[in-house]
């Protein structure tokens, strides 16, 4: 209820509000609606678009999990990893990633390769720093009492520590996968203009108002889809756990 | 193997807060000399366009902040990030306030302020700049959107989960409902509000660079651009270092404010 009359409040008040700007770069909110229902389901302009985004996403996030959980784990487990990385994943949270994308691409050249890595450069620390903070969580006494009472390596992992991590392994997971969904949008948007970035910058130039409206839109209901989709399967590994 | 459990010996004194600080700073200064020496090295081995040393790199960043070249984008980053951050905080703190403390407004709008959190705020660039063009309220946008959503979200969280008795006591001795924001609501809340304020202030400066990244022609972030485009590396690298040791500031002082509203409050 609360959340419907938000809703009218809200589209009335843009409505209202473009109208009365009367700008050809501020579409109403039914133009929206109306370029929104057309990019989706009747010229279905936006996916093509969407789909070439978001492969470098993907290939650049699954590479940057099955190299940082690994790295988050060690750091935790071992003091001599975690002196080693440390300050490396230090100056990798405060260091700037936008800036040296140019870098990036001038080391690997063109094509799919300069993305994914920039993916991976955007996602890796987090990833990293999350695993190693819950895991080093895990009760350190417990570890302590089954090495005395003879537990091999392998079951402190098993049985302890990999249980134990588990729910912060899933907070890195979507903290890295966030970070990997803006890499992708902000890459496309500062230097390399392909997929849902140029179609964004051709409906700018082009005065298609309603257009770029609508496809800003799909790409914040790809990111909300995609933080929920991480929730639920998170609560679900929780519980089955 | 052993245990990775540091054991302090029983008996002998604690370690000074002096001690403890020149620990940690030869500890991971000793890391970063390590890697600014790789880096130099490497540099030199590689000889690549895209890596200079690392001295070439501090050398150029003297360059630039001492002839002049940086000094008016960083002012002009600088007032973006602080007006930004401003109407960030007020909006944040207002709105957060009244999410935590009605349920209605909550439902109204929490789907709004979670898609916006989940969402990289630089997408909306694009809008930004179809409506503001290229005056500064482009970028101040970006930074607003970057810093607000997460400072909303922990003050509501924060003020919807403070001591519901120690509420109806006060209503019960008489006091206002205004008397029991601003005595028991803000000081209980007060934690998790700073804690959300200090997100807002790392995700503000985020919000800038990429905002100045996109518009790519004013502010510490568009002269980044530009060198890129010039595939001026050396210079590209010196204003990366730059806004990261900037960052690591803001942060830093921002968390010993924390700690010490924090100590002060509680």
């Amino acid at each position: 209820m609360a959340r419907l009359v938000a809703f009218i409040i809200f589209a009335g008040l843009w409505e209202w509000g473009a109208t009365s700007a009367n700008s050809i770069l501020i579409p109403t909110f039914t133009e929206t609606a109306k370029a929104l229902f057309e990019t989706m389901f009747v010229t279905g302009d936006v996916w093509p678009a969407l789909w070439i985004s978001n492969i470098p996403m993907l290939i650049g996030y699954g590479i940057s999990v099955a190299v940082s959980v690994p790295l988050g784990l060690a750091m935790a487990r071992w003091t001599v990893a975690d002196r080693m990385l440390n300050p490396i994943t230090a100056l990798m949270l405060a260091l700037p990633i936008a800036p040296l994308v140019p870098v990036v691409l001038v080391a690997l050249g063109m094509g799919m390769t300069p993305k994914v890595v920039i993916i991976i450069l955007f996602s890796w620390v987090f990833i990293t720093t999350n695993v190693r903070a819950g895991t080093r969580q895990v009760d350190r006494h417990l570890v302590e009492m089954a090495r005395s009472f003879g537990a091999s390596e392998r079951e402190v992992w098993f049985r302890i520590l990999i249980p134990g991590a588990i729910p912060a392994v899933f907070a890195g997971l979507r903290i890295g996968l966030g970070r990997a969904f803006a890499g992708m949008v902000i890459v496309e948007l500062i230097m390399l203009p392909v997929g849902i970035g140029a179609q964004l910058m051709d409906y700018r130039g082009d005065f298609k108002a309603d257009l770029l409206y609508a496809t800003t839109i799909v790409v914040v209901m790809e990111a909300v889809l995609l933080a929920i989709a991480m929730q639920a399967f998170e609560r679900h590994l929780i519980r089955w756990k | 193997m052993t245990s990775a459990v540091q054991k302090r010996p029983i008996t002998g004194p604690e370690p000074t807060a002096i001690e403890r600080w020149l620990r940690e700073l030869s500890s991971n200064w000793g890391g970063i000399a390590l890697i600014a020496l790789f880096w130099e090295i490497a540099g030199r081995l590689l000889n690549q366009l895209w890596l200079p040393p690392f001295s070439k790199v501090v050398a150029r960043l003297w360059d630039l902040l001492t002839d002049g070249t940086l000094a008016p984008h960083i002012l002009s980053s600088l007032t973006v990030l602080v007006t930004g951050f401003a109407i960030a905080l007020v909006f944040g703190l207002i709105i957060g306030t009244l999410m935590g403390l009605s349920s209605w407004v909550n439902a109204a709008l929490d789907i709004y302020v979670n898609s916006f959190l989940f969402t990289p705020g630089l997408i909306f660039a694009p809008i930004l700049f179809a409506i503001f063009g290229l005056s500064d309220a482009t970028r101040v946008s970006v930074v607003v959107i970057y810093a607000m959503f997460i400072i909303i979200i922990n003050t509501a969280a924060a003020v919807r989960h403070v001591d519901r008795p120690l509420l109806e006591m006060a209503a019960s001795y008489g006091a206002s409902r205004w008397t029991a924001l601003v005595r028991i609501v803000m000081p209980d809340a007060f934690p998790l509000i700073i804690a959300g304020i200090r997100m807002g202030v790392g995700r503000a400066v985020k919000g800038m660079v990429n905002g100045e990244m996109f518009i790519a022609l004013i502010g510490i972030g568009g002269q980044a651009a530009k060198f890129g485009k010039q595939f001026d590396f050396t210079s590209v690298w010196a204003i990366s270092v730059f806004i990261m040791v900037i960052a690591v500031i803001i942060n830093q002082s921002v968390s010993r404010i924390e700690q010490r509203l924090t100590r002060w409050v509680g």
